[in-house]
């Protein structure tokens, strides 16, 4: 007997396309939770990473804390908004993320998406994006500078002096540029956003359960396809 | 969003704009919860 023939098939993963930008604190939360979904339906999925950036028009050395810069923007007392941002600290307690406001660095993070571009074309896109997430939440560090990146790129391995080469040359600009003329054809306007298999689309930091069911259906979508 | 069949939680949070909202919790609780099934009908 031919043994594969006992195998039962290796069902293809379930194709997970993100829209997320580093200075989004709902981002690194919906990944999370994406991740325990993941656990709880133990479906397989294949993720990749796309750019969105929330406030382009931000300068790479933005002066002020976060604090001020969310009370400026939405007209609001700055105590407020350091009660906003408390509330979203303890959320991200909640999934074991301890984000540090008083050390944040506030920047432009276009060139921190066409680092993550140059991770995807190296299979590295993933761990990129987690490094970036932390530097900018947890660490204080600036994701920002070519130079800043380079060192955060480095820690993985990558060879810091063709990571500047990349970013100082915007090798991957017009790649991130693509993302967000895709994320403009699918209506997004809010990130995080997931596509799941390039047809069903979930928005925003949604439950771990929530991710779960969106998978085990997505999954038994194809059975019936 | 276009061409895509919506799924999940429609109040889940979102960041949309130069900042991201940090809506209380109180203010999720309407609407949460849609069920995917009758939403994938």
């Amino acid at each position: 007997m031919h043994r594969g023939s006992l195998t039962p098939p290796v069902p293809e993963p379930i194709k997970i396309d993100i829209w997320s930008d580093i200075a989004c604190p709902w981002c690194y939360i919906g990944k999370r939770k994406l991740e325990l979904g993941m656990e709880q339906s133990g479906v397989p999925v294949e993720i990749e990473y796309h750019s969105f950036e929330l406030s382009p028009d931000t300068p790479v050395d933005f002066q002020g804390d976060e604090f001020e810069f969310l009370a400026s923007h939405k007209g609001i007392p700055v105590d407020t908004a350091k009660q906003m941002i408390s509330r979203v600290t303890d959320i991200a307690e909640s999934v074991g993320l301890h984000y540090d406001y008083d050390a944040l660095q506030h920047t432009n993070t276009v060139k921190a998406h066409q680092l993550l571009h140059y991770a995807k074309l190296r299979g590295r896109q993933l761990e990129m994006k987690e490094r970036l997430l932390r530097a900018y939440f947890e660490e204080g560090r600036h994701v920002g500078r070519v130079r800043d990146l380079a060192d955060l790129a480095a820690e993985l391995g990558f060879d810091r002096d063709d990571v500047i080469r990349s970013l100082e040359a915007d090798e991957h600009l017009a790649d991130v540029r693509e993302d967000q003329a895709v994320a403009q054809e699918f209506g997004i306007q809010g990130v995080p956003f997931f596509v799941f298999d390039r047809k069903y689309g979930v928005s925003g930091a949604q439950d771990a359960a929530t991710f779960a069911e969106v998978l085990k259906q997505v999954a038994a979508d194809r059975v019936k396809a | 969003m276009s061409g895509l069949i919506p799924l999940g939680d429609r109040n889940a949070v979102v960041c949309d704009g130069e900042v991201c909202d940090i809506p209380n919790q109180e203010d999720r609780s309407i609407d949460r919860n849609v069920s995917l099934q009758s939403r994938h009908r």
